[in-house]
């Protein structure tokens, strides 16, 4: 049975996978290993995490990269040569960059394994997106930034073939022009386009007409094209440009001022002309391949918004699956695969018509209880070991129901950006301050920033409007009429810049998960996909008759999501969370040394 | 980024890239799509290995990579990215050979995704 170690590296959120034969046995990006968030370099500690997982370098077969390096300096130096000589400044920095890292990647590669293989860059997202997904088969959909020169691709896939059918090149990239707006909403491009993707329920999308008369033009058969006039990013040193802030009439946003109407504004407008062309990208591959289902990948597609009015406005769509990485940390295992179907001949996995492979997207490294209670030890905390797994959840639950925040640290950490249980910060939904308490609080973050539900499986279309399940937290759904609240808008909307006036006003029975236009970004939990934490829901459900949780990831702002059971206490000393839920042990704040407690709110991280 | 290695890039811009940019406008010529409007703007698939390439030891230098994109711009008649190559290699032996400490980081702007 063939072993193959798939590599994302040296663009941004760097990452490492292993498959064993169609089976995918381990991920993990490096961001949480080194603590630094998007990390980028090669990445050494997830591999070797992923070499211990299949029990050494000596059994791997293949290693495989998740893009062309050539393909890409070929793009890089063509358009270099077409801006010059705008970029003649920067050019040292490319140069040193594509020249002296990119290129030389692939003798790195060697020294894993003794065959390296080169995946295209859309191709690994494609598989990514496709083998591990229940489907036999189906069209993909690949919508990101840049890799080589592809920026948006439409595949057909059926069995183990995956043949791709056409391509939109860059610099017409969505992924680029949904970049420009979180940048000119003074967003960090690459990490921030979620935060737009937040802020857009708080604007009115006034400039859709704008966008489309002059910055995009969307085609009716799902192609598009930007003007270039209007994005500086062809030559590296802005993502938009003077015609840009002349057309909205408003500057960038200097990211340590306030953010105003024009923003949310602009961020409701490129939210829904994303939608737009997503729409009808998706519709175009349903209709060249003759096919019923979709799969989609690319940092696009972590647009949970896009996808879940995706589904709902796709009557012809039977089924949706998107790969929980989908970013570029996804493209190492969707390489990985690649070369285990198409050069080892693997068969797809056995859960075909039921279930995806992706196991929960719990592929990350988990911990003893031995491990776990030797770093309690070192910093000193107080704790409790509970062995009955049933009664230590319901102590978490009672604590969750009781108002306190709980910390929750169990089992193999995620695959991908989201947090799905087992690396969470969990709250009781109802507390009606929740949203602002958390994030101010708790996560040190932007008070707007709205929270997900964690919600039992059983009960999810009861609350929202969602037919389908949403495992990987991926899908935007909104809350059914009847558990909707009216609240006053009318000041806000009037210009108030201060959020908290609306923040706190009760917009549902759960408002700490309800956004502000009565959406939310929906995991789904069952009992087959993470056991331990459905069953914390079901305890809490059965305490309160609530079967939701906020679940934030457990992590403060600008810091990766926490990995070991070291970065898990020093997050909870932290960040002031009341109870840290960590294998079988229970820690509480109230029961700390004063030293202890004293150290919340010590360590702060650049922002994000 | 030493000041070596940034006058040696420095100088393959202003000596080669500049040049080729200009005779390339002199031609009307552009290598990015910075056409007018279409009906489609869907194209065909751009690979350089159509979708995988197995790569054996002695592919995985610089020297072997530099072969294969050569190679490529060959298949294309790219004659114009031919003539860069050599200076390539050369460049790359620059970017690489200097036993400077560093002088200062290469300043990145804010921006930088598609180019880096």
């Amino acid at each position: 049975m063939s072993t193959v170690v798939g590599i994302s590296a040296l663009y941004h959120d760097s990452a490492a996978a292993a498959v064993i034969g169609n089976e995918v046995v381990a991920a993990a990006q490096e961001e949480r290993f080194s603590r630094r968030k998007h990390d980028a370099r090669f990445p050494n500690d997830a591999l070797e995490f992923c070499l211990a997982h299949v029990g050494g370098r000596e059994r791997v077969d293949a290693v495989a990269f998740y893009e062309d390096p050539l393909l890409a300096f070929d793009r890089v130096l063509r358009n270099t040569i077409d801006v010059a000589p705008d970029g003649e400044a920067l050019w040292p920095a490319i140069a040193a960059s594509q020249l002296g890292e990119k290129l030389p990647v692939l003798e790195r590669l060697q020294k894993i394994a003794p065959s390296v293989f080169i995946v295209d860059h859309h191709v690994s997202h494609m598989a990514s997106a496709f083998y591990p997904s229940p489907f036999r088969d189906a069209a993909i959909v690949v919508v990101d930034g840049v890799g080589e020169w592809a920026t948006t691709s439409i595949a057909d896939a059926t069995d183990v073939d995956i043949t791709p059918l056409s391509q939109i090149h860059y610099p017409h990239s969505l992924g680029l022009f949904y970049g420009a707006f979180t940048y000119h909403c003074g967003l960090k491009v690459n990490s921030g386009e979620y935060k737009l993707m937040g802020l857009a329920p708080y604007g009115t999308p006034r400039y859709v007409n704008l966008i489309l008369d002059h910055l995009i033009d969307l085609r009716a058969d799902g192609s598009f094209h930007l003007n270039t006039d209007y994005f500086g990013f062809l030559a590296g040193n802005r993502a938009t440009n003077a015609a840009f802030e002349t057309l909205f009439d408003c500057p960038r946003r200097d990211p340590e001022t306030q953010l105003t109407a024009v923003y949310m504004d602009l961020a409701a407008s490129a939210q829904a002309v994303l939608n737009r062309a997503m729409f009808g990208i998706a519709r175009r591959a349903l209709a060249v391949t003759g096919r019923q289902h979709l799969c989609l990948a690319g940092g696009v597609a972590l647009n949970c918004v896009t996808s879940g009015e995706l589904l709902r406005s796709m009557t012809e769509l039977k089924g949706l699956w998107i790969q929980p990485a989908a970013g570029d940390a996804g493209g190492a295992l969707g390489a990985a695969l690649h070369v285990a179907h198409r050069h080892f001949g693997c068969a797809r996995h056995a859960g075909i018509g039921r279930i995806d492979a992706q196991k929960g997207s719990l592929l990350g490294p988990a911990y003893s209880d031995e491990q776990i209670e030797r770093a309690l030890k070192e910093e000193g905390l107080t704790y409790h070991a509970v062995a009955d797994a049933n009664a230590h959840s319901l102590r978490v639950a009672q604590a969750l129901a009781e108002g306190q925040i709980v910390a929750r640290f169990d089992g193999s950490m995620e695959f991908g950006p989201r947090a799905l249980g087992n690396r969470s910060i969990l709250a009781d939904p109802r507390r009606p301050d929740g949203q602002s308490y958390i994030n101010l609080r708790i996560k040190f973050r932007e008070s707007w920033r709205p929270f997900a539900p964690a919600v039992l499986a059983e009960h999810a279309a009861t609350y929202f409007d969602l037919q389908h399940d949403s495992p990987y937290m991926l899908l935007v759904a909104y809350l059914r009429e009847q558990w909707r609240e009216p609240f006053d808008k009318s000041s806000f909307v009037e210009g108030d810049p201060d959020m908290m006036k609306l923040l706190n006003q009760r917009r549902s029975f759960i408002p700490a998960v309800t956004h502000i236009d009565y959406s939310a970004r929906i995991q789904t939990v069952d009992p087959d996909t993470n056991p331990s934490f459905y069953r914390l829901l079901q305890q809490f459900f059965r305490l309160t008759g609530c079967p939701v949780l906020v679940n934030t990831s457990f992590n403060v702002r600008g810091e990766p999501i926490v990995c070991t059971p070291t970065d898990a206490v020093n997050c909870f000393v932290n960040a002031g969370i009341d109870l840290l839920a960590i294998g079988r042990f229970l820690i509480y704040r109230g029961q700390q040394s004063a030293a202890v407690r004293g150290r919340e709110g010590s360590v702060e991280y650049e922002p994000d | 980024m030493s000041r070596i290695e940034s006058q040696a890039a420095a100088v393959f811009f202003a000596d080669l890239l500049l040049p080729l940019r200009r005779a390339r406008m002199r031609r009307g010529s552009t290598y990015l799509d910075w056409g007018p409007r279409r009906e489609s703007y869907w194209s065909p698939i751009i690979s350089r290995t159509g979708g995988m390439e197995q790569l054996s030891a002695t592919q995985c230098s610089f020297s072997a990579a530099l072969a294969l994109l050569e190679k490529y711009w060959s298949e294309q008649n790219e004659r114009d990215l031919l003539q860069l190559i050599s200076h390539l290699d050369r460049l790359y032996r620059d970017l690489t050979a200097v036993d400077v400490q560093q002088e200062s980081a290469p300043t990145l702007p804010e921006f930088v995704y598609p180019l880096f």
